[in-house]
């Protein structure tokens, strides 16, 4: 019989004192020279402007245990994402397990025997496994299945060497340690990638050469374990140390909130935005050094799907370049076109594993170029009408009840009892097709019931194009209008068929210090539904899908409400797109894209409408009037597109009362 | 010494009437002007400025100076402008001095307004007019220095009276060999039309993508155009798919027109083409489909094919 409870394994028995001493040198050398390395980054990262960080430990806790600990991120159906769980898990395990014995082995009470003992060995063993499969895997994808978007050095193939062989050397020691001290088949068979080689391949060799062995593997591992703490820092591998703390070190806010210039800081400084690298702060900064060139943001990216000069992750690369070398001018490595192609739908920002704020990053680059006047044609003429029209149209704001001719829409004015203000946006009020989505809408809450009423010429742009091409200014001195007309009418519930007006008035208003609860019209129009104050006869038959907005979906997380409405759930002939919900692909409008000019292949409508002709669908509803807009002429440009009919989710809901009501 | 050089365009036949307006604010500037004429074989168009007032024509003739090249153009404009001692060098809006008049004014060293379009006296110096903000506001801007590079908005100032005594044709001579070699010409691509400027006509036909292609597109958009003496214009969705060419194309990313008539066939009405058409004074919408957006803003919306209405139409203005 085995005796289970004496069963343990020798720590350093085969190395001589002086060997451990000259070990524990060159192990802490290495240390030297990875604290060395890191801090020589984050001298770098200090020379941002001060704070930037996040201060409640609790949210470094839970970040860290999401994204770091579980890799919420990093899980997808992808050869990568397995390989990096498999590196990952195997490192993890393997480090803790090593510390373990070196705090058995020196502390006053030696706990590495017994079930533990075996436990712990067959542990090890198994994520060794992991690890050295990860390794080969990732070997393999750089070799044959490297996608164009991932990061690649020939420094990699020597990261992924040292992690290999450390695996191996690990494997050699253990079985020449089963093999020359003897153990007991019984509890050799624990350490079951060990006891394998050891019984195939040392069986014939005596204990003396197997322990001469055992030392030169031994050696090096340990030569291996020093050589890759130095590596650590060195190129991609530094995420293992730069990923956490960016983690946990990224400011918590919601993901469609831009923050705001301080405009005392704007005078002192005469600075707004992002010319020099210094002007960024220093967690953005860290978050430079965080990236390890995965691509997944790059995959994610509309711009650079439609060859426009913009991928976020050579975004974060460049700028750590520059920082690098110690450059300043950022423009000098990001081109103005790069920085104007971004259309701000968060797609990078949701994607990357180690939380960068790409979006963050363009928008303070993009606020120096506003500042220094570098913006001109349609995008410019736009932001000038939002400042002299109050609306990126330029029409009169007057005119910004035409839409509501002859349905008697309650104002603010002659109904001031209102429940709900109901936000028409700009689009709605001024484009003819948005318009017919307005007066859909109004039909609809008509007859609900709902009491509610509009501002009239009183609203204006809530200055959302404005922030996300850059002028802050133009952007707060909205806000403060608007805040102070919301607050002068006494509004509490706000309604808007605009995504953009809803993430602004719900996510930026409250920093100008207007607090309302607000909600999309198709959050609103589901809960008509849902408790039969307007009927949903169904569909008419016709293939229909979704095109969720970004600024609904996915920066706000809102996917049923939109899907109750078009009575997804009960109709056979509902087509969910590829990417759908709080994956979906932005329709090349966002970040003030509405008014630039785009080249036919370079339209980001033009690829969303493929993707939804491929579904068979005959009718794309969607809840955003620049989404409409946009895929309207994406359809319209797209072979099979011109009979898709684009609908509003509220033009949807409609066509269903009348159906139902005749 | 002349006070002012007014640099004229032409395309090598004959002058462009809209570079004359310029000649205009020299005159209100006061003091003497000079004319200036760069190109190759250009004697013709010399000689028909001859009597708007000028004290001379100035003309760089070589065979260098057959094709604008900017940086050479420009060269030349501020040797000349040397040799005068000219303080205004004025142009009228166009792509040709866009080009051209700023390196001139980076070679003489002096400021430059863009888009003038009228002079103030403002405490004992002059300050000019120009549109801010896409037009919705005016700023009044002084320069400082000697010299300024000026150029005028074509709409703002009248064409210059014909009727002085011949003034002199004075040539200016170049040498070739040493104005700047950093641009080469490559091709002219020129429209032959004998239709107006589309920014400038009185009435506009425009067609969208239901005209299919570009025989369609000439047959149906252009022979409404001709028969009304009107330009032509077309929509984004239009000129994507090569109906017409990218001069044509009217609205946020194109042109802005604001004519007595605009006609607007099978266009549906996307916002971004109603912000180059909102100033029109009658908008006449012809389509198939009765919820077009355009309706809201057509003055008359015609519901119907335009494959046989536009025929039509053609036919009786013809015979009217």
């Amino acid at each position: 019989m085995t005796d289970i409870n004496n069963a343990t394994r020798e720590v350093f028995g085969n190395i001589a004192p002086w060997m451990r001493v000259v070990f524990f040198i060159m192990i802490a050398a290495s240390i030297a020279v990875l604290v060395w390395q890191v801090v020589s980054r984050a001298w770098l990262w200090q020379k941002g402007r001060q704070g930037g960080f996040e201060r409640d430990w609790r949210v470094w806790v839970q970040r860290l245990a999401v994204y770091a600990a579980a890799q919420k991120r990093v899980h997808k159906k992808t050869l990568g994402a397995l390989l990096h769980l498999l590196l990952f898990s195997g490192f993890v395990v393997l480090t803790i397990g090593t510390t373990l014995l070196a705090i058995a082995d020196d502390g006053p009470y030696y706990f590495h025997h017994g079930w533990y003992y075996l436990i712990y060995e067959l542990t090890m063993d198994i994520f060794g496994v992991a690890f050295i499969v990860g390794c080969l895997l990732a070997m393999y994808r750089r070799a044959f299945k490297r996608k164009p978007s991932l990061g690649h050095n020939r420094s990699d193939w020597w990261l992924l060497g040292v992690l290999l062989s450390l695996g191996i050397t690990g494997f050699a020691v253990e079985a020449l340690r089963l093999h020359y001290t003897q153990v007991q088949p019984g509890l050799a068979r624990w350490s079951i990638v060990g006891w394998l080689i050891e019984v195939n391949l040392l069986r014939g060799i005596d204990v003396a050469t197997a322990q001469t062995m055992h030392l030169a593997a031994w050696w090096g591992h340990a030569i291996l374990v020093a050589v890759f703490f130095a590596t650590i820092p060195v190129d991609r591998f530094l995420h293992v140390i730069t990923g956490p703390l960016n983690i946990a070190g990224r400011p918590e806010r919601p993901m469609g909130t831009l923050v705001p210039l301080n405009m005392e800081e704007v005078e002192q400084t005469g600075r707004t935005g992002v010319h020099r690298l210094a002007d960024f702060n220093r967690q953005q900064l860290l978050s430079l050094d965080s990236c390890m060139e995965c691509g997944r943001c790059e995959d994610a990216c509309p711009a650079t799907a439609t060859g426009k000069p913009l991928s976020p992750k050579a975004v974060v690369i460049d700028l750590r370049n520059l920082m690098s070398i110690g450059g300043e001018d950022v423009h000098r490595t990001i081109r103005d076109e790069t920085l104007w192609a971004c259309t701000m739908c968060q797609a990078c920002v949701q994607e990357c594993p180690v939380l960068i704020g790409h979006v963050d990053l363009i928008s303070d680059m993009r606020r120096d170029l506003i500042g220094q006047g570098k913006l001109s044609g349609p995008p410019a003429k736009a932001l000038q009408q939002i400042a002299s029209q109050s609306n990126p149209y330029g029409r009169s704001n007057a005119e910004r009840l035409a839409w509501a001719e002859g349905l008697e829409v309650p104002t603010a004015e002659s109904n001031p009892s209102f429940e709900y203000l109901l936000w028409v946006g700009c689009a709605a009020s001024f484009d003819p097709r948005a318009q017919k989505v307005a007066r859909a809408t109004v039909q609809l809450l008509k007859n609900a019931g709902v009491n509610f009423a509009v501002l009239g010429k009183e609203e204006t742009c809530t200055g959302d194009p404005a922030r996300r091409i850059g002028d802050e200014f133009l952007f707060q001195q909205r806000a403060h209008t608007n805040v102070d007309t919301l607050t002068r009418r006494n509004v509490k519930k706000i309604v808007t068929p605009c995504p953009h007006c809803y993430n602004t008035l719900k996510n930026e208003y409250p920093q100008f210090g207007g607090q309302y609860e607000v909600q999309h019209h198709s959050t609103l129009l589901a809960e008509l539904v849902e408790v039969g104050r307007l009927s949903n006869s169904g569909s008419n038959g016709d293939p229909i899908t979704l095109h969720d907005p970004c600024y609904l979906a996915r920066v706000n997380g809102e996917v049923d409400a939109t899907r109750a409405v078009v009575g997804a759930t009960n109709d056979p002939q509902y087509r969910e797109m590829p990417r759908c919900g709080k994956k979906t692909f932005c329709c090349g409008a966002g970040g003030g894209r509405m008014w630039f000019e785009e080249a036919p292949s370079q339209r980001v409508s033009v690829l969303r409408s493929q993707e939804a002709l491929a579904t068979g669908a005959r009718t794309l509803a969607t809840a955003c009037p620049f989404c409409l807009n946009m895929m309207t002429d994406g359809m319209a440009g797209t072979q099979g597109g011109e009979n898709v009919k684009v609908l509003d989710i509220a033009e949807v809901l409609l066509s269903r009362q009348t159906r139902a009501s005749r | 010494m002349a006070e002012s050089l007014v640099l004229i365009e032409h395309d090598r036949q004959q002058v462009k009437r809209s570079s004359l307006h310029a000649i205009t604010l020299a005159q209100q500037l006061g003091g003497e002007y000079e004319l200036l004429v760069i190109g190759h074989v250009v004697n013709k168009i010399s000689s028909s400025l001859v009597s708007l007032g000028a004290t001379s024509v100035i003309v760089a003739d070589d065979p260098a100076l057959a094709e604008p090249l900017a940086d050479r153009y420009a060269t030349v404009i501020a040797e000349a402008v040397r040799k005068s001692g000219a303080k205004n060098i004025l142009g009228t809006s166009s792509t040709f001095s866009k080009d051209i008049l700023p390196r001139a004014a980076a070679l003489l060293d002096a400021p430059m307004v863009t888009d003038v379009v009228a002079i103030e006296q403002m405490d004992g110096s002059i300050s000019y007019r120009r549109p801010i903000n896409a037009g919705s506001m005016f700023a009044k801007v002084k320069v400082e220095g000697e010299r300024r590079v000026l150029t005028v908005r074509a709409a703002a100032f009248e064409t210059p009276a014909a009727n002085a005594a011949p003034c002199p044709i004075v040539r200016f001579d170049v040498d070739a060999e040493s104005l700047p070699n950093g641009m080469r010409f490559i091709s002219r691509e020129e429209r032959k039309s004998d239709r107006p400027d589309l920014t400038e006509a009185r009435v506009v036909v425009s067609g969208g993508r239901p005209l299919k292609d570009k025989e369609t597109f000439e047959r149906l958009v252009g022979g409404l155009a001709d028969a009304l003496g009107g330009a032509i214009g077309a929509t984004r969705a239009a000129v994507d798919a090569g109906m017409a060419p990218n001069d044509y194309q009217i609205g946020q990313t194109g042109k802005v027109v604001a004519p007595e008539l605009y006609i607007a066939l099978g266009i549906s009405g996307a916002i971004q083409h109603l912000a180059g058409i909102k100033d029109s004074r009658i908008i006449v919408a012809i389509n198939k489909d009765p919820d077009a957006p355009i309706c809201q803003t057509a003055t008359y919306f015609l519901v119907g094919d335009l494959y046989q209405i536009v025929p039509q139409l053609i036919e009786s203005i013809r015979r009217a």
